[in-house]
């Protein structure tokens, strides 16, 4: 009790002192942009990164916070989590690094703990289907992770952070010009954790609480490196970059707690390149990118029991390719595009795989005022599963400078993992006969940016049709099969508003009616399990200087309605609502402190079943800049 | 800017918002006691919830939850247990309204498959990941024994292949159990059958391995005992060449085989099928239904001929039969149906049920007495005159309100109530009787209490501090006076009795009796003995949770028993951090202590002032012929707290027993917390 009235006092500080002069505001608050650039008519959020610098965050701390997302971890700081949004899968949402793929051709969603905060620019989250512009996978939506690009000054800073459980981080970045032309970032980060936090233990026995008892989360730390160079050059109206980004992590993995795996690890390894050049051709804008990007999970489990994995090592290889030309006169724009992908993949159970995609694309836009016109058209030929053609459409009318009604509508795809196709071990049998899975979508809603706030909030509707499920075949066997079908509606409201310098609110919420639409008994519209039918975010930021000290503050909410565990509805996690709170201070222009409590009220919490999350949780950061 | 616009924005995001803003409800149904009266119970797998088929003819569809991925249910005379494989744990409901008792871990990691009823309140669970039998005590809510079946011998394919052996059907008759065995191997890729699978056979009193019985068939799943028969269900038929099974898509080729309870011989008779039986049922007229986990037909095997038909259903994946009265319903795993077939093979009926139904039990013969049970417990059962007796009758089960609780303590004195006490001014025996009534009826209990001049069992509790634990919170086993009066003991040492007693939870959790009389040291001989509910593992390993010993004269200074640990003291609980005390040089590596030794139950005939107090060796290993067990000590091993020399007691009214160890979460095997049956003076034989 005592924290949270210190902290509440902590809090209440910056309005006695929100009279006088601002001096130096740390953290720097900026807006998420409702909008991305690349798509001026989707319902998007672009998060600027700065505003969590100060802070301790993490990537899928970081997305849970976007309105649209669904976040679902399995535990402390580096544990397994995935982002899903729109009633789609995990798998079923498309994540990029500066547009390099990291949707594994294995299968499964992308693990968005793996990727550090550190050296990240924005994070541009783009909602429904859009195979169109960025390809296979991207139904639900698409998470684009853009790094920092070298600045004109010469910038450095280091950053460290102390938390619960062992948590450490230290991260360092630097930007420099090389010349006039050139420049060159680096960034280097290191986290480690115990994660070794109490938990409540129904011992099993979810139905009888007599036999709970506290337990404490074993053999789940994390040891983490990353690193991102980047090189840019821009020799006359061009612009040229390589970068190179990768991780390294070992994880210890727990397991569920009705069947732990006390002695299970896994060592993870990502490298991404991307070389990209963007410049005049006779009038034209050419952008080429080409990038590979690698990863290695291998997964140890010496005392697993005889019919599971004791070992396992998957290592996949994206290669991509781009070329686009941009054509534009007057209102008009034409950008015929062309990109190639294979992806690759090594695995004992699976054998050596390949498969290559050529797409060829046109996205073609007209701007006659008030009104924004976007088509895009694609033809993917893919090397098992054929050609498939799909589209995007949007449109935009702006009533007032600030004022824009948005509509788009979309179709996505995504084909069948190697796992789905071609797995075979333990309980599960693949299937060859697989198709791709596929979506619509369409939303329309108003965007409304001011000075002082702003709101986005549309309907949307999505169709999941031809999804992969596992049947059960005997007693013993799983197989995939494209039987299942979904809908979901919903919507998605963001809005801000910053009556004064010194204060910020901000929230969303979203409404996600993911239902099932299998036609199947005890199924056919029910609400999709691992789907939150209402999510919520709420956020104050107060900021305000005292004595040449930079102060800030700031408490978020977090609500998440409990998850169905069974398909039938029969069964649900419990709601979630978490509190996090923190201060910044920055005593010079150079360092910047933060402390924060996050869960607050020590709530016992779980995104999935037999996955507890940590209670309350303290970290403090250093921040220093040159 | 145009104003209707602006408003139609506001009352498009304001009726976005009405629209939204509604939760998700989880979808169940109640149920009343009246409808699952002789109804048929079925267990959803995937919707980890029971329906119940009422005996009119109405389904009640996701009425109860259950654990994760329920798998099987069994009942004895008054319960249901499920088996959720997922959450590795025993659900028990009670057979007359499916309200829920208790829920059981056996373990994590574990991945409970399918029980079978020991005796009522003890059953047999078949572990498929650990590769174990672990035998569950209901009572007790844990697991007492767990037997590694790693090592069973398998036979291996014809490429030298050896599986790996995977308990999961079973069935008790004639005092053996029955798990099967499937013999897996990952080596071809998915999990495939090695071979044919086996039937271990154990002892249903010592859990020993009595025979391993091969089978023809692949992949046994499930048992069914039929008089001196046990039917097993072979689901795959193996015939060494598990890649092109896998290309066919396991088209479904099980066999039905028979053993002989008696010779433990596999019998000549094996039934093939082109089908995948992964549960059994038999007819009044001797016809043996199977499931088939491949399609929709049911095998029907006429015993008396052999002759073998298909019964077509129409339906996809028949995951589970059961032969109720004239009909044989059936559960239709990828249609979410309950087919009911009448005699002639025709469905009749089919009903929509929970997401993904796997197995069911019909409670025309349990609980048929109208779901009321009366249970007496008395405390304690032999006393002296005036001794203040409690009389408890809340152990009973009714499936509604009880209207009445009528007592007749013998003496001519009566009294109503729950829980009630009595003092009895006469010495003899006196039949107590117990009567409550429902609206479903009247259901009676008799016991008899002893009155004696003076008793050589504690007779009143003192003081009760329980530590945390995890029995603590269970009324069952905090309950003080079940340490009062003689111990009600095991059938044998592996098999203790938790029924009767108190448990007094972690480190430093207390209990202080005393009894009618001072307990007199005899200089030649033990002096009194303390009833837990210890047990042999393999004789002379025992499970113990042992308890320090305190005795006093006036309650009020102390003498400790140091036990075999001289250096123990009350803030000293450097024990040996494991339950399983093991033999050393011909002795116990310890004694001295409370929850040793394994208790015996009263032999019949036998007079339990008598046995219950003559003194076991503590020292050696096994219980001496004519006692009863328990652990025996002499007064003459008191301490002063003073000095630390022996105290020289002339005798003690008072005892006190605190768990010595500090185990609150002792793994698979529970906490420790010491538990107490009863205590004895072993010097009385004469008096009474």
């Amino acid at each position: 009790m005592r924290v949270v009235v210190t902290c509440v006092l902590i809090m209440l500080l910056p309005l006695k002192l929100a009279a006088q002069t601002i001096y130096v505001i740390a953290p720097p608050i900026h807006d998420d942009s409702p909008e991305v650039t690349s798509e001026p008519t989707a319902f998007a959020q672009s998060i600027d990164m700065d505003r969590y610098a100060p802070r301790f965050a993490t990537t899928e701390q970081v997305l849970a916070q976007a309105a649209g997302a669904n976040v679902r971890s399995m535990g402390g700081l580096g544990s397994y989590a995935s982002i899903s949004m729109r009633g789609a899968s995990a798998q079923q949402c498309l994540v990029l690094i500066d547009g390099q793929r990291l949707n594994s051709p294995a299968g499964g969603g992308v693990d968005i703990s793996k990727i550090p905060v550190s050296g990240v620019e924005r994070i541009d989250i783009i909602r429904g289907s859009d195979a169109a512009l960025f390809g296979e996978a991207a139904m639900g939506g698409i998470v684009n992770i853009i790094t920092k690009d070298p600045g004109r000054t010469v910038k450095a800073d280091l950053s460290a952070t102390a938390g619960s459980y062992g948590v450490a981080e230290a991260s360092g970045f630097l930007s420099a010009p090389l010349g006039k032309r050139a420049g060159l970032a680096l960034m280097l980060s290191d986290r480690r954790a115990r994660n070794n936090y109490e938990f409540e233990n129904n011992n099993g026995t979810e139905n009888d609480t007599s036999d709970d008892f506290q337990d404490r989360r074993t053999n789940n730390a994390l040891k983490d490196s990353s690193y991102l160079a980047k090189l840019t050059f821009h020799p006359g109206l061009w612009d040229l970059r390589f970068s190179a980004n990768g991780t390294t992590a070992r994880k210890e993995m727990p397991g569920i707690i009705t069947f732990p795996t006390p002695q299970a690890y896994q060592d993870f390894s990502l490298r991404g390149y991307t070389l990209s050049a963007q410049g005049p051709v006779a009038g034209l804008d050419l952008t080429i990118d080409i990038g590979r990007t690698d990863q290695e999970d291998i997964y140890h489990d010496p005392q697993a029991a005889s019919v599971l994995s004791r070992y396992s090592a998957t290592a996949t290889a994206t290669h991509q390719a781009q070329l686009s030309l941009a054509y534009r006169h007057g209102i008009f724009s034409m950008e015929p595009r062309f990109s190639y992908l294979r992806e690759a993949l090594s695995d004992e159970y699976l054998g050596s795989r390949t498969r290559a995609t050529r797409s060829a694309g046109l996205t073609l836009g007209c701007l006659p005022d008030p009104f924004e016109f976007q088509f895009v058209l694609r033809l993917d030929d893919n090397s098992e599963f054929g050609s498939r053609r799909t589209y995007r459409t949007g449109a935009a009318y702006s009533l007032t400078e600030w004022l824009k009604i948005k509509t788009n509508a979309g179709t996505g795809y995504r084909v069948p993992s190697f796992n789905e196709l071609y797995y075979n071990h333990g309980f599960i049998v693949g299937n060859q006969g697989l198709d791709p899975e596929k979506s619509f979508s369409w939303d329309i809603g108003p965007v409304i940016e001011r000075a002082w706030g702003g709101l986005s909030c549309n309907y949307f509707a999505q169709r999941y049709t031809d999804l992969i499920v596992y049947v059960l075949q005997s007693g013993l066997y799983y197989k995939p099969y494209n039987l299942s079908r979904s809908t979901a509606e919903g919507v998605e409201l963001y809005a801000w508003v910053e009556p004064w310098e010194w204060l910020k609110l901000s929230g969303n919420y979203t409404f996600n009616r993911a239902l099932d639409a299998t036609g199947e008994p005890n199924q056919d519209g029910c609400q999709i399990p691992g789907q939150p039918r209402n999510l919520a975010n709420l956020q104050v930021d107060l900021k305000t200087s005292l004595r040449q000290i930079g102060l800030g503050a700031y408490a978020a909410y977090n609500y998440i309605e409990g998850n169905f565990i069974t398909r039938a509805n029969t069964k649900k996690l419990s709601d979630r609502r978490i509190v996090n709170i923190g201060i910044t201070m920055a005593p010079s222009r150079r360092l910047c402190l933060s402390a924060e409590v996050k869960n607050l009220m020590d709530k016992q919490v779980v995104d999935l079943r037999g996955f507890p999350l940590e209670g309350r949780t303290y970290y403090g950061t250093a921040r220093v800049e040159f | 800017m145009n104003k209707r616009i602006i408003n139609a924005l506001c009352a498009f995001v304001l009726l976005s918002l009405l629209c939204a803003c509604s939760k998700a409800e989880e979808r169940r149904q109640s149920v009343t006691a009246e409808d699952v009266s002789r109804g048929l119970v079925i267990v959803n797998s995937l919707a980890e919830t029971l329906s119940v088929l009422d005996g009119r003819g109405r389904i009640h569809t996701d009425v109860q939850v259950t654990g994760a991925s329920p798998n099987a249910v069994i009942s004895d005379e008054s319960y249901l247990y499920v088996v959720n494989s997922l959450s590795n744990s025993i659900e028990v409901l009670k057979a007359g309204n499916l309200e829920m008792v208790s829920e059981i871990s056996v373990g994590a990691g574990k991945n409970p498959m399918a029980a079978a009823v020991i005796r009522p309140g003890l059953i047999a669970v078949t572990a498929f990941l650990s590769q174990s039998l672990e035998i569950v005590d209901i009572k007790a809510k844990k697991v007492v024994r767990s037997i590694d079946l790693k090592d069973i011998d398998l036979p291996r394919d014809s490429a030298g292949v050896g599986g790996r052996s995977y308990p999961y059907g079973v069935a008790v008759a004639g005092g053996r159990i029955f798990v099967t065995l499937a013999n897996l191997t990952d080596a071809y890729g998915g999990l495939t059958a090695a071979g044919a699978g086996v039937v271990v056979v154990l002892d249903a009193e010592s859990y020993e391995v009595l025979s391993n019985v091969e089978l023809s068939g692949a992949d046994p799943v499930a048992a069914l005992v039929y008089g001196d028969l046990v039917y097993i269900a072979c689901a795959g038929h193996y015939d060494g060449d598990i890649t092109k099974r896998k290309a066919q898509g396991f088209q479904g080729d099980g066999t039905i085989e028979c053993i002989d309870v008696q010779s433990l011989g596999h019998t000549a008779t094996t039934y093939y099928l082109t089908a995948a039986p992964f549960a059994l049922s038999l007819s009044e007229e001797g016809i043996l239904y199977t499931s088939n986990a491949m399609a929709g037909d049911i095998p029907r095997i006429d015993l008396a001929t052999g002759k073998i038909s298909y019964i077509a259903t129409g339906g996809a994946f028949i995951s589970s039969v059961l032969c109720v009265g004239e009909d044989l319903h059936a559960l239709d795993f990828a249609e979410d149906k309950l087919l009911i077939i009448g005699v002639s093979g025709t469905v009749k009926s089919r009903y929509s049920v929970g997401d993904g139904p796997i197995a069911m039990l019909s409670l025309a013969d349990v609980a048929a007495e109208g779901f009321i049970t009366a249970v007496m417990t008395v405390y304690p059962a032999i006393a002296s005159q005036g001794t203040t007796i409690t009389f408890d009758a809340s152990e009973s089960l009714a499936s509604d309100s009880v209207s009445g609780c009528a007592w007749d303590f013998g003496d001519g004195e009566t009294a109503a109530g729950w829980t009630v006490t009595h003092a009895y001014q006469t010495l003899g025996e006196y039949p107590v009787t117990l009567t409550i009534n429902s609206a479903h009826g009247e259901a009676s209990a008799a016991s008899t209490v002893r009155i004696v001049p003076v008793s050589p069992f504690a007779v009143r509790v003192i003081d009760y501090i329980p530590a945390a634990g995890q029995f603590t919170d269970n009324p069952r086993y905090a309950n003080p006076l079940k340490a009062l009066g003689p111990p009600a003991g095991g059938t044998s040492p592996y098999q203790p009795d938790t029924s009767s007693v108190v448990s007094l939870g972690g480190f430093g959790g207390s209990i202080t009796l005393a009894f009618d009389h001072e307990v007199k040291d005899n200089p030649d001989a033990l002096d009194f003995i303390v009833f837990g509910n210890a047990q042999y593992d393999q004789a002379p390993l025992r499970f113990i949770e042992p308890g320090l010993v305190e005795i006093s004269p006036d309650g009020v200074t102390w003498y400790l028993i140091p036990g075999s640990d001289s250096g123990v003291n009350t803030t000293n609980h450097e024990l040996p951090a494991d339950l399983v005390d093991a033999l050393a040089d011909g002795v116990y590596a310890l004694w001295g202590y409370a929850d040793l030794s394994p208790v015996l139950a009263l032999p019949e005939g036998a007079d339990p002032l008598v046995y219950f107090t003559a003194p076991d060796d503590p020292f050696t290993p096994g219980i001496d012929a004519g006692t009863p067990g328990g652990d025996a000590f002499d007064i003459a091993w008191a301490l002063d707290p003073l000095t630390g020399e022996p105290a020289g007691l002339s005798g003690f009214s008072y005892i006190r027993i605190t768990t010595a160890m500090d185990a609150v979460h002792g793994g698979a095997l529970g906490e420790i917390s010491t538990e107490i049956d009863a205590v004895a003076d072993v010097g009385l034989e004469e008096v009474n």
